[in-house]
């Protein structure tokens, strides 16, 4: 595997875990609501 | 006659294994006493998961445990289908996978959607699909059933309980003795199961094939029990080993449904109102077979375009159907697998007459007739709070679910939560249907194109993973923008219905009174499906105008 997927992989994980991130603002957003 | 006596063969079997799976359920999830059996597995389920396991907690916490849960299940199996070339049980020597396609996969199998934009004997080394996929497939169901147990137990007034524990039972109590009753069933029915790699076959013309094969059974034992609907194989349960006849076709049809059936009758029984669950299970039912029939008249005869053609005009439309389960087959599947979440597909959906096509759709677009396993039930939740308000408002009194007041936080997070999945239906298809992402990928052109973007959007959306086909949608705008619609239409209707389950558990409960709308009638039926029918046709109709009603209007010029 060359460098660049290795790359490429990464920042699909990282979209990944920045929508989870995304959900547990939800969560703490809907506290207040 | 025929196609009535499958109706029943599959409806009717489902709904009857669904009462005792039901009162299982109960027993398995959220047992009534902690005495002899049921005690002594709890504390091997805490055992296992040590701290994880401590107490029980609120609706917030359990939230922050669900999701660190699929944050670590997401992380793990981006991991082995990233590197799957270098890891064993890779007897065919599959190579790497395009990043955009990994995050896609792994956001459809972690969502319980099993969207597929790969053909997995093509693709997947045999760990990938045993030990990520398959892997998957048990806990995402785990994960939805938990999710409604904790919601179940709130709306009762107890505390949301320990998620660790819930998905334990779930995956050990439920999914795999579940799956361990199916797969030997499937295989005594033909299904291939073996760790081996393809064969090579000489044909009669002295050609070579290769011919993929795998742990078939158990994969599709899970992929039906657990609404899953990834196929082992690109063509899904139309490939003559994945759904090899008649038989293996009803077993599995009922298998897709009876699970999301079961926890109508487990949530009445947590909440202690079986009668409102009856009420529940028969307006799932009504719309479900309302659906049915839809399909089944209007898939009755060949396509309008074929009129004029010297063919037979009394056995159906047989496009894109397999003959060995005959015309009525595909679209009861169709119907069955977009009312639940599953989306596995036994018949091109593509080929489905126009408006046939779209009774797929509007079961997607409701996603609550069944729907997947436990969420499906959450989706109804949704819509009995808004039948609730929609009811107290009409009469002057303030709305009340199972003894406790109904106000304005609780509706806006319900509505929030329906307006969620709507939007990325309609704001995904409008995107791609405007843009090249979109029209590029397109084989057909007008109103069934614009069907393909929006078929494909609501499968994503409901989390169902069935395609209409007929689109290119291994790209790397399609696998992202359905990955990050998958993620978030999956656990925003899970974490806003705990929520307004959490903030109803906090409520006094009040006594029933003459003014009280009374759960367990037939008038509360008739006031959900109402409420179901008016937010589902104000929402969709106009998109469906545009995509099926139009196609079939062209073939009436």
């Amino acid at each position: 595997m060359t460098e660049t997927p290795v790359l490429m992989n990464l920042t699909y994980l990282l979209l990944g875990l920045l929508v989870f991130g995304l959900l547990y603002l939800l969560v703490a957003a809907a506290e207040r609501w | 006659m025929d196609a009535i006596l499958l109706i029943l063969l599959i409806v009717g079997g489902a709904t009857g294994l669904s009462w005792p799976l039901g009162r299982h359920l109960r027993q398995a999830m959220d047992p009534v006493s902690l005495d002899g059996a049921a005690g002594r597995v709890d504390r091997w389920f805490r055992a296992f998961g040590g701290p994880l396991t401590r107490g029980d907690h609120g609706w917030k916490r359990y939230c922050f445990d669900l999701l660190t849960f699929n944050v670590v299940m997401f992380a793990i199996s981006f991991v082995i289908l990233a590197t799957q070339q270098w890891l064993p049980l890779n007897p065919d020597g599959k190579g790497e996978l395009e990043g955009s396609l990994i995050f896609n996969t792994v956001a459809s199998f972690t969502s319980n959607t099993n969207l597929q934009h790969y053909s997995g004997e093509a693709s997947m080394s045999h760990l990938s699909q045993v030990c990520s996929l398959m892997w998957l497939q048990f806990v995402s169901p785990a994960v939805g059933l938990a999710a409604l147990v904790a919601m179940a137990r709130g709306l009762a007034g107890r505390a949301m309980g320990n998620f660790f524990v819930d998905v334990q039972r779930a995956t050990f109590l439920v999914m795999l003795p579940a799956c361990v009753v199916l797969a030997p069933v499937l295989v005594l029915l033909g299904t291939p199961m073996t760790l081996a790699g393809s064969v090579t076959a000489t044909t009669l013309e002295g050609a070579e094939q290769v011919i993929a094969r795998g742990p078939v059974a158990a994969f599709l034992a899970v992929k039906q029990l657990g609404t899953n609907g990834g196929g082992f194989f690109g063509p899904n349960s139309t490939h003559p080993f994945e759904n090899p006849n008649f038989w293996t076709n009803v077993v599995s049809a009922i298998a897709i449904v009876v699970l999301p059936m079961s926890c109508v009758w487990m949530f009445g029984r947590i909440v202690g109102r079986m009668r409102h669950a009856a009420v529940v299970f028969a307006v799932m039912t009504a719309l479900l077979l309302v659906k049915v029939g839809c399909a089944m008249a209007w898939e009755a005869a060949p396509t309008p375009a074929f009129a004029s053609l010297p063919i037979l005009h009394d056995t159906g439309n047989l496009e894109g159907k397999e003959l060995r389960f005959g015309a009525a087959a595909g679209p009861l599947w169709a119907v069955l697998t977009t009312c639940t979440s599953n989306g596995s597909v036994n018949c091109m959906h593509d080929s489905l007459n126009p408006l046939t096509g779209m009774v797929p759709m509007v079961g997607m677009w409701l996603n609550a007739t069944f729907g997947g396993v436990g969420v499906g039930l959450i989706n109804m939740f949704l819509y009995i709070v808004l039948a609730v308000f929609l009811a107290g408002m009409m009469v002057g009194r303030t709305p009340e679910y199972l003894n406790r007041r109904v106000e304005v936080r609780e509706v806006k997070l319900a509505v929030l939560a329906v307006f969620a999945h709507a939007l990325f239906v309609l704001g995904g298809t409008a995107l791609f249907a405007a843009t090249p992402w979109g029209q590029s990928t397109l084989n057909n052109p007008g109103a069934h194109g614009f069907s393909e973007i929006l078929y494909e959007f609501s499968s994503s959306s409901a989390n169902n993973g069935s395609g209409f086909e007929g689109l290119g949608d291994n790209t790397v705008p399609w696998n992202v923008a359905t990955g990050l619609v998958m993620l978030l239409a999956r656990f925003i209707p899970i974490l806003l219905p705990l929520a307004i389950a959490g903030s109803m558990s906090q409520k006094r409960s009040t006594a029933q009174s003459a003014g009280t709308l009374a759960i367990d009638t037939t008038t509360f039926g008739v006031m959900l499906l109402a409420t179901i029918l008016f937010l589902g046709a104000l929402t969709f109709f106009p998109a469906a105008v545009l995509g099926p009603v139009a196609e079939h209007l062209q073939f009436m010029k």
